[in-house]
């Protein structure tokens, strides 16, 4: 099959199965969150519509991380650390190299992706928790580095020295960064129900098997690692011209344990899982944020909960009492 | 050109703060040992030390009552994780990770919590004693000696407990061999809790030991946590040995560095060494040492 | 009287139910066996009996106590002691530390008793009793098993297929220990895939096949069913 028949085919099958999934339950809910979101603009506006845009930034970064953590099953602590690589590499390109900024974003996402490679090769040789043991070492280093080279950075207070992205329109950038985000999401989407997604799958569960079954498992887990690490470096930079800064914060620890919490709360499982779970936390951020930290304790306690007794996240998991009852009751 | 006075002193002071580091690494590696958790509420464990040791302290204003309230109500901590947290998760396929995420959750639950409730400034807690001592040219605060000290007969006592004990021979059944320790008439769930337990009581003992340092806040808990995770992924997750070791090198390593670089860089470095250590030797220089 | 009864024990995992409505009874002062082809539900009759293992329906008593789903702490303390298979000795303690695990439910008295008991029975065991047991030869890592087994001074013992896995050399060696014991008079139920060498020991068989107990009778009267001796063991009368 040549390259393009292969495009092709999986582009037909992408189709189709998104067809077939629009009708699912949570498939009829996401059409609707997305008509939603189209017509937003029309009904909010100002800092309402900022929010909005941050949302599904959010939304990409997470299922991103769904796609390294969920489908491969390498269990990433470095993708805020990435996510702030595109975002800083964005910033510096548009604010000190003069590139324009919707190349910058896109680069962003491509410096980001070969950041990833000196972590991911490490990944490659490990498993389970020391997965998330060295990638986390990897993004304290990150953090760390971004303090220290003011001179490039900004340091510790951050930089803001990068012109705005479309003229500083909220509403162009809105719609920018909406359909950036449903076609990367749509590009995920893709890999995931074709062959890669399927090979991503079974490295998670069988490794051995993947590899007895002829897959180059390094090549898969490294490309997997790496797009899902340009997507969310894209994030970053779509992230700070809705903020317009950058700095250490927007990468630290307690970041990625916020994607985190969005990825499993919503379920690693599934792409959908992670717009659910990313609406969920961040709605309950901003919608409490007068209750200052005590939504941060809401959350951590709703991540323990979820981890325990919604194993496969709350988008995948049936809703209905009776159901969650007789499970429990199997489980004793 | 560095004198070979400051590197003395900053090698003794290395090894000084290596002693209280192993004291929080050494809980962090036995549980895993034990339970395969990679407990990432430890340094939790060590904020609420230190704020239990903060109220005795202001409550009866005794030192020693500080530093055994803390050490019970955080054993109480730890014991209660275990039964509330981890045990509903060990039939899982998939233990190592969702018990990561739980305790990490607990960890920013706990973290939170206190800040709602106390708010984010600092305590400080008083200095056990302001007497500074001049040996051949190295500074040396009693304080640090003392904190060393004690955190030497801390893990001598585990040491003992482990190795000569019935609870000891229990906990390395358990860690060796669950199923076999169950045929023995070992009651695993109990020995995972206890052990969970003494683990959170060494971090919430060096909660208190190291207040007068590092003073008393929720976040505080952080940054003890990255350095003796660091140390047990170096040492060796699991290996006493190797732990105690890699504590003392890398403190050492930690202190000399700071002659040269921010302590921000020296963290970067240690956790270089981490990821090459990690990467060359997965189970750590305790696993080479065997 | 009845050592362990079974009466109507349904039992599995997770979904899937190994043993069916299985009754059978052991009495005391016999070396007993169980065979019966690979996924019949041996182990779990015996992982029943100890509780380390759900029992859906049905009773387990032990001398009349009933002790389903008891943990195996209580099954213990009623003298009935388990040998997992291929021994399972803790490979990072001492040979004494694994025989003080032996006797982990016993008082201290009893204890220095039971360790003389042991090292007459295994001279070796007390020449190496400070060593590391994961370094001992197989063969000797076996003894560690068995005499951690006796540390208890159990009423019946139950061995999870002793032989399984082993060079043929330490098969011998296995077969010997069961022998011995034998002699020495401790009750037996041996789950075996080796079924004429355990016939050559065992005095009671039981046979299973699919979670249900197919035949029982003392291993004389086996030897005439014509169609279990072929159907189980392979061999024709005669």
């Amino acid at each position: 099959m040549t390259v393009l028949e292969t495009l092709r085919s999986g582009i037909a099958r992408t189709g189709d199965r998104l067809v077939e999934d629009a009708r699912s339950r949570n498939g009829i809910v996401f059409a609707v969150l997305a008509l939603l979101a189209l017509l937003a603009p029309q009904l909010v506006g100002g800092y309402t519509l900022d929010l909005l845009t941050q949302l599904i930034i959010a939304i990409l970064v997470v299922t991103s991380w769904i796609f390294i953590a969920g489908y491969f099953g390498m269990f990433s602590f470095a993708h805020a650390a990435l996510y702030g690589i595109g975002a800083y590499a964005t910033a510096l390109l548009a604010g000190k190299a003069g590139v324009h900024p919707v190349l910058a974003v896109l680069l962003g996402g491509v410096v980001a992706g070969i950041f990833a490679i000196p972590i991911a090769l490490p990944v490659l040789r490990l498993s389970g928790a020391y997965v998330g043991m060295a990638t986390l070492a990897f993004a304290e280093i990150v953090y760390r580095l971004a303090i220290h080279f003011r001179g490039l950075t900004g340091g510790p207070t951050g930089y803001t020295g990068f012109p705005p992205l479309l003229g500083g329109s909220r509403l162009a950038l809105y719609y920018f960064v909406f359909a950036l985000v449903v076609v990367l999401l749509v590009v995920q989407y893709g890999l995931l129900v074709n062959r890669f997604g399927l090979v991503a799958r079974a490295i998670r569960e069988a490794p051995d098997a993947a590899r007895m079954l002829g897959n180059n498992v390094p090549r898969y887990k490294l490309v997997g690692f790496v797009v899902g690490s340009a997507i969310a470096g894209v994030a970053g930079g779509l992230q700070i011209y809705t903020v317009l800064i950058i700095s250490p914060p927007m990468i630290e620890v307690n970041r990625m344990i916020e994607f985190m919490a969005m990825g499993i709360i919503g379920g690693l499982r599934t792409i959908g899982g992670g717009i659910f779970g990313a609406v969920i936390v961040f709605g309950l951020n901003e919608g409490l944020r007068d209750l200052g930290e005590l939504r941060l304790v809401i959350w951590g306690a709703m991540l323990i909960l979820v981890t325990i007794y919604f194993p496969d996240g709350l988008a995948d998991s049936s809703l209905d009492p009776r159901d969650r009852l007789r499970e429990l009751l199997n489980r004793e | 050109m560095v004198s070979v006075a400051l590197l003395a002193q900053q090698i003794v002071n290395g090894l000084l703060f290596g002693g209280q580091l192993a004291l929080i690494a050494v809980g962090l590696t036995l549980i895993w040992g034990v339970a395969r958790v990679l407990n990432f509420g430890h340094g939790a464990m060590f904020m609420v030390g230190g704020f239990v040791g903060f109220f005795t302290l202001g409550a009866t204003g005794s030192l020693v009552a500080a530093v055994i309230a803390a050490g019970i109500v955080v054993f109480a901590l730890g014991y209660v994780t275990e039964v509330v947290l981890i045990r509903p998760l060990r039939d899982r396929e998939e233990f190592g990770i969702p018990s990561m995420v739980v305790t990490l959750g607990l960890a920013f639950f706990l973290e939170n919590a206190f800040i709602v409730w106390i708010g984010t400034q600092r305590q400080s807690f008083p200095r056990f004693t302001d007497v500074i001592w001049n040996v051949a040219g190295i500074t040396l605060s009693a304080q640090r000696v003392l904190i060393f000290v004690i955190s030497l007969v801390a893990l001598g006592l585990l040491f003992v407990v482990i190795s000569r004990t019935e609870l000891g021979l229990a906990i390395r059944a358990v860690s060796q061999d669950h199923d076999t320790a169950l045929l023995m008439g070992v009651r695993p769930n109990r020995v995972y809790a206890i052990t969970f337990g003494i683990s959170a009581a060494l971090a919430g003992l060096a909660g208190v030991l190291l207040a007068p340092l590092f003073a008393v806040y929720p976040s505080v808990g952080w940054y003890p946590f990255l350095l003796s995770f660091v140390v047990v992924m170096v040492g060796g997750l699991g290996s006493v040995r190797g732990t105690l070791l890699a504590a003392m090198g890398l403190a050492v390593v930690r202190s000399i560095s700071i002659i040269w670089v921010s302590s921000q860089m020296a963290m970067v470095i240690l956790f270089a060494i981490m990821i090459v250590v990690l990467v060359a030797y997965p189970d750590g220089i305790g696993g080479y040492l065997e | 009287m009845n050592l362990i009864e079974l009466d109507g024990v349904d039992a599995g995992y997770g979904e899937n139910q190994v043993l069916h409505d299985l009754s059978a009874t052991i009495a005391e002062d016999r070396v007993n066996c169980v065979i019966g082809p690979n996924g019949s539900g041996k182990s779990t009759m015996m992982k029943s009996i100890l509780g380390m293992v759900d029992v859906w329906d049905g009773t387990i008593t032990i001398r009349g106590e009933d002790v389903t789903n008891d943990h195996p702490r209580e099954v213990l303390e009623r003298g009935v002691v388990m040998l997992p298979q291929g021994g399972s000795v803790f490979p990072d303690m001492t040979v004494k530390e694994n025989l003080r695990m032996g006797g982990y439910l016993i008082d201290d008295d009893l204890l220095d008793r039971q360790y003389e008991e042991v090292y007459d029975m295994f001279p070796v065991l007390e020449e190496k009793r400070a060593q590391r047991a994961g370094d001992l030869s197989g063969g000797q890592q076996m003894m560690v098993a068995f005499g951690r087994a006796m540390m208890p001074d159990p009423d019946i013992l139950l061995l999870d297929e002793p032989s399984a896995g082993l060079a043929p050399h330490l098969v011998d060696d296995v077969f010997e220990q069961i022998a011995a014991l034998k002699e020495r008079g401790r009750d037996m139920l041996i789950i075996e895939q080796n079924v004429r060498r355990v016939l050559e020991i065992a005095e009671y068989v039981y046979v299973l096949d699919q979670g249900r107990l197919e035949y029982e009778g003392d291993t004389e009267s086996l030897r005439n069913e014509d169609d279990i001796m072929e159907m189980y063991i392979g061999e024709r009368h005669g």
